[in-house]
C-alpha cells in the first residue's frame, strides 16, 4: 500500500469513527447499516469483481448468517456471541455445496442458476422449513450481543461493532489483494485456460472466492440481526442480490473504494432523497444506465499493478 | 383423470404465455447475448397500456372490435417502448464490457417498473369483466374458458408466424446469422442494426401479447408483476436452450405444465420453489438447455 | 529414457481425425519442432499434451508417468507450460503481475495467507518477486514492469508470454508459433532467446511456420499432415525429403 492510499483509508476510516457525533440516533442507524451493506458488497466484489463469476444469489449467504443468529438465539436460546461461529461456517459450507456442481458453468448461466438458488432460499424461510425460520414474517426479538458483561443494545455501540467488523473486512480483502489466491482470482477471471495452463487450479480458487466471501458475507448477517433484532425473508431475496450485484458494477469491480461508493451511490443517496418517495428509485435506474454508458467500469475503476517498490528500483 | 386434463388444460393456457414472453428473451439473447432484464417489465407495461385502451374504447366498440382495435394499440406501443429501451439503454453499450450491459438493461427495468407505479399506483388494477370473453365450456368435466382458447389459438398462430419469418424470410435468415456470428454477417452486408431493431419490436410486440393475456386471464395487474412474469418467461427460455426460438417455445409450455400440475398435486406455496429446483437441475444436467448447442472453445 | 513421450495419440472432433495415432519422443534438452501445413493438427497436439484437450486414444508419458487424461494444472505443474498461437495474457494486468502468475504453484503460500499475512508470506512474496524481476531482466521487460500488458506491442506480448511460462521453472517448454507476426529483428531475438532458454536445461518443442527460424534451431523435427506424421529426422534430412516437399514445402512456395 502506498502513502496516497493510507492517506486515503485513514480519512475515511477516521471520517467513520466520528460521523456518530454529528448525526441523530436516526442517521446513526442509516450509516450502520450502510456498513453491513458495504461489508456485504465487498464480498459479493470477491466473486464478482476479482473471481468474475456473476453471482446473483449472495443474499442468500448474508441470509444464512443473519438466520443462524437468529433462529440458534430464539429456538435453542443460544447466547449470540456462540451464534457467530456458526454463522460464518454454515454459508461457507453452503456456499461450497451450492457452487460445486454449477461453478463450470459460463457466466450468464452461472447467473441464471444463482438467482434459482435465491428464489429457492426465500421460499424455503417463508415456507418455515423445519418450523425454525418463522414463516413470511421471520424472526423477532433477538436478544443483544454481549461480551464480557457489555451489552450491545444502545445503537451507537451496534454502528461501531459494525465497524469493527468492516475494518476486519478491509483488511482481510488487503491481504488477500496483496497475496497468491488473491491474484489467482484475477488470472483465473481475465483468462482461464491461460491460468490452467501455467499452473493454477481454477475450480479450487472459485470454491475458495466462494467459500471467503460467504464466510463474510454471513459475518455482515450477524451483525444485521443484531441491528434490527429480527429477521425477515424479504431482507435476503433475490431482489437483494441485485443490488449487491449492482453495487459492485456501479461502484467498480475488484476496486474497494468504487465498491464502498457504489454502496453510498445505491444505498445511502436513496435515504437522503426519501422525501421524494417514488419518484427517487426512476431517477436511479437513468443514473445506473447514464454511469454504464459514461464509466462502464464503474465510478472508480480498479487499478492493476498492485507491485512491490523494489521491482522497479534499481 | 379429470384433474390431470384440467391442470394440463391450465398448464398450456399459462404455458402459453410463458412461451410468448420467453421469446423476448430469447430473441435479444440471440442477436446481443443480452439478459433483458427490462423485458419483463415491458410485458407488465403492456398491460398496463392494454387496460388503458380498453377502458377509453368501451362502449366506442363491439366486444370483438374492442379486443382487436386493444391488441394492436398496445403491440404497437409496446414495440415503441421496446425500440426506445434498445436505443436508450443498450445501444450506447454495446461495446461495452457485459456486465455493464447487464446493469443498464436492471437500471432499465426500475425506471419501467417505477415509472408503471407512479402513473397507475401502487395498488393492483382490475381488467373490466365486461371487456373479456368470459364464455366457459365444459368437455367431459373439463371446463375451459373462451379465454383459454383465445390465447391458445392466438399464442399458436404467432409462434407458427414467427418460426415462418425466421426461417422463410431475409429478414429473419440475417436475424439467425446475427445470432450466430454478428461480426461476419456484418462483414456479408447485413445491417445489423437493423436487425436488432427488428427483434426488439418482435420482441415486445410478443411481449405485448403475453401482457394482454396476463392481464384478460388473471384480470388484477400490478405494477411489479414484470419481475416474476419475467422471471418465470426467463427460465423457460433458458430450460429451452437461450438463443433458440423452438425452445423458448417448447420451455414455455414444459414450464406452465409443470407449475400446474405443482399446484394442482403438490401445493401451490411450493410451486415457484420447485420451478426453480426444476431450473438448477437442468442447469447442472444441461447447461445449454434443452434444445441449446453444446459449443466448444477454440484454443 | 525420454522427457516426453506420445504413443500412438488420436484425437478426433466429431468424426475428424484430428491427430491419427502420432507418437513421438522427445529427449532432455533438445529443441524439437513440430511442422506441416495449416490444419495439419500441430496446436491440437499441444492441446493433448497440455491437458487442454483429452485424447481418445493413446498415451501421453512424461518423466516415464502417464500424464493423459490430468487436468491442464496438474500437467503444468509437473514441468509442462505453454504460450499459444493468439497470445494469452492477463491484458488488463501489469506486466510484472503477468509474469507473477507463472509463480503460482513455485509459491508456497497457503489459502490462508489471502486472509492472514504471517511471517512466512512476507518472506515467500518477496522472494517470489525477486524472480519475477530476474525474468523480466532477462527478457529485457524490467522498466516495463508496471505498464498494462495488453497495451505492449506484438513483439513484447509475446516475450511476456514466454517470461511467464518460463517463471513456471517448467522442464519442458511448448511454443506455438513464436515467431508469428514478428519482424526480422525480433525474430533474430527469438532465436538468441530459445537458445538461452535451452541453455538453461529446459527443452522446447515447437510449432513454426517460418522455416528459416525452424531450420536454424531445431535439433528434430516431426512432419504432420492431415494430423499424420509424414516424416521425422534431422533439419537437413527433412529439408531434402520429397515427401515433405511435396506436401508442404513445395506447397508454401506456390502460396508466397
Amino acid at each position: 500500500m502506498n502513502t496516497k492510499n493510507i492517506v486515503y483509508y485513514g480519512i475515511f476510516l477516521f471520517s467513520l469513527i466520528i460521523l456518530p457525533f454529528f448525526l441523530n440516533s436516526d442517521w446513526v442507524s442509516v450509516m450502520t447499516t450502510f456498513i453491513i451493506y458495504s461489508i456485504v458488497s465487498l464480498s459479493q466484489d470477491i466473486v464478482l469483481g476479482r473471481a468474475g463469476m456473476f453471482d446473483m444469489g449472495h443474499a442468500i449467504f448474508f441470509g444464512l448468517g443473519a438466520y443462524s443468529t437468529a433462529i440458534l438465539n430464539m429456538v435453542y436460546g443460544w447466547p449470540i456471541l456462540a451464534t457467530i461461529p456458526i454463522a460464518i461456517i454454515l454459508p461457507i459450507v453452503a456456499s461450497i455445496i451450492l457452487a460445486a456442481p454449477i461453478i463450470h458453468l459460463r457466466g450468464d448461466y452461472l447467473l441464471v442458476t444463482t438467482i434459482g438458488f435465491n428464489i429457492v432460499f426465500t421460499q424455503a424461510l417463508k415456507n418455515n422449513v423445519f418450523g425454525i425460520t418463522g414463516g413470511p414474517n421471520g424472526i423477532f426479538g433477538v436478544e443483544p450481543l454481549k461480551i464480557l458483561g457489555f451489552v450491545f443494545s444502545s445503537q451507537l455501540s451496534i454502528y461501531y461493532l459494525a465497524f469493527f467488523i468492516l475494518l476486519l473486512t478491509l483488511i482481510v480483502i488487503h491481504n488477500l489483494e496483496t497475496s497468491k489466491p488473491g491474484r489467482a482470482l484475477h488470472y483465473l477471471n481475465l483468462d482461464s485456460l491461460a491460468s490452467e495452463c501455467i499452473g493454477i487450479n481454477t475450480r479450487f480458487y472459485r470454491l475458495y472466492s466462494f467459500a471467503l466471501s460467504a464466510a463474510l458475507a454471513g459475518l455482515a448477517g450477524v451483525v444485521f440481526t443484531l441491528q434490527f433484532s429480527a429477521v425477515s425473508p424479504g431482507a435476503f431475496n433475490f431482489i437483494q442480490s441485485v443490488l449487491f450485484f449492482t453495487i459492485v458494477l456501479v461502484g467498480g469491480p475488484s476496486s474497494i473504494p468504487g465498491v464502498l461508493l457504489g454502496t453510498f451511490f445505491m444505498f445511502v443517496v436513496p435515504e437522503i432523497f426519501r422525501q421524494f418517495a417514488e419518484a427517487r428509485y426512476l431517477v436511479f435506474g437513468v443514473a445506473m444506465i447514464l454511469i454504464m454508458i459514461w464509466r462502464p467500469k464503474g465510478i472508480w475503476p480498479v487499478k492493476f499493478g498492485r507491485i512491490p517498490n523494489y521491482l522497479t528500483k534499481e | 383423470m379429470e384433474i390431470f386434463f384440467q391442470q394440463l388444460v391450465n398448464g398450456l393456457t399459462i404455458g402459453s404465455i410463458y412461451a410468448l414472453v420467453a421469446l423476448g428473451y430469447t430473441m435479444v439473447y440471440g442477436v446481443l447475448k443480452l439478459i433483458n432484464f427490462a423485458h419483463g417489465d415491458l410485458v407488465a407495461l403492456s398491460a398496463y397500456i392494454g387496460l388503458v385502451t380498453v377502458m377509453q374504447l368501451m362502449g366506442a366498440l363491439s366486444p370483438v372490435l374492442l379486443i382487436i382495435a386493444t391488441f394492436i394499440i398496445t403491440m404497437i406501443l409496446t414495440s415503441l417502448g421496446g425500440l426506445i429501451l434498445e436505443r436508450a439503454a443498450y445501444r450506447p453499450l454495446r461495446k461495452a464490457p457485459r456486465l455493464s450491459a447487464v446493469v443498464s438493461a436492471l437500471g432499465a427495468s426500475m425506471i419501467i417498473e417505477n415509472g408503471i407505479m407512479l402513473i397507475w399506483g401502487p395498488m393492483p388494477r382490475i381488467f373490466p369483466a365486461s371487456a373479456v370473453p368470459n364464455a366457459n365450456y365444459n368437455i367431459h368435466g373439463v371446463y375451459i374458458s373462451l379465454m383459454q382458447v383465445l390465447v391458445l389459438v392466438i399464442s399458436f398462430i404467432l409462434m407458427v408466424a414467427l418460426y415462418l419469418f425466421v426461417n422463410r424470410t431475409k429478414l429473419g435468415t440475417a436475424m439467425r446469422a446475427c445470432a450466430i456470428d454478428q461480426d461476419a454477417a456484418r462483414l456479408m452486408g447485413i445491417d445489423v442494426n437493423k436487425v436488432i431493431v427488428t427483434t426488439f419490436i418482435i420482441g415486445s410486440a410478443l411481449g405485448a401479447v403475453g401482457g394482454l393475456f396476463i392481464g384478460m386471464y388473471y384480470r388484477g395487474i400490478y405494477f411489479n408483476m414484470g419481475w416474476i412474469y419475467g422471471l418465470n418467461a426467463f427460465v423457460a427460455a433458458i430450460i429451452g436452450g437461450i438463443g433458440n426460438i423452438p425452445g423458448a417455445m417448447l420451455g414455455g409450455m414444459l414450464l406452465g405444465i409443470f407449475n400446474a400440475f405443482i399446484a394442482g398435486y403438490v401445493s401451490s406455496s411450493w410451486s415457484l420453489a420447485l420451478t426453480y429446483v426444476l431450473l438448477i437441475v437442468i442447469m447442472i444436467l444441461r447447461p445449454t438447455g434443452i434444445l441449446g448447442e453444446r459449443v466448444a472453445e477454440k484454443v | 529414457m525420454a522427457l516426453l513421450e506420445l504413443n500412438n495419440v488420436t484425437k478426433i472432433f466429431g468424426g475428424l481425425v484430428a491427430v491419427d495415432s502420432l507418437s513421438i519422443s522427445i529427449e532432455k534438452g533438445m529443441i524439437y519442432g513440430i511442422i506441416g501445413p495449416n490444419g495439419a493438427g500441430k496446436t491440437t497436439v499441444f492441446n493433448c499434451i497440455t491437458g487442454v484437450y483429452k485424447p481418445e486414444k493413446g498415451k501421453i508419458i512424461f518423466k516415464g508417468k502417464d500424464i493423459t487424461g490430468f487436468s491442464s494444472h496438474k500437467i503444468a505443474n509437473m514441468g509442462i507450460t505453454r504460450t499459444f498461437q493468439t497470445i494469452r495474457l492477463f491484458n488488463e494486468m501489469s506486466v510484472a503481475e503477468n509474469i507473477m502468475s507463472g509463480r503460482h504453484f513455485k509459491s508456497r503460500q497457503k489459502w490462508w495467507h489471502g486472509i492472514i499475512h504471517t511471517p512466512f508470506y512476507y518472506k515467500d512474496e518477496r522472494a517470489n518477486w525477486l524472480k519475477v524481476k530476474e525474468y523480466m531482466e532477462l527478457f529485457g521487460l524490467a522498466r516495463l514492469a508496471k505498464m498494462t500488458a495488453g497495451s505492449q506491442p506484438y513483439g513484447v506480448q509475446r516475450k511476456i508470454e514466454m517470461a511467464r511460462a518460463l517463471a513456471t521453472e517448467p522442464e519442458l517448454l511448448i511454443l506455438d508459433e513464436p515467431a508469428a507476426g514478428l519482424n526480422d529483428k525480433e525474430r533474430l531475438e527469438l532465436v538468441d532467446t530459445i537458445r538461452k532458454i535451452r541453455d538453461m536445461g529446459v527443452t522446447i518443442l515447437l510449432i513454426e511456420h517460418n522455416m528459416d527460424l525452424v531450420m536454424n534451431i531445431t535439433e528434430y523435427i516431426s512432419v504432420l499432415n492431415f494430423g499424420k506424421k509424414i516424416a521425422e529426422g534431422k533439419p537437413e534430412d527433412i529439408q531434402n525429403n520429397p515427401v515433405v516437399i511435396e506436401a508442404y514445402l513445395g506447397k508454401e512456395e506456390e502460396d508466397e
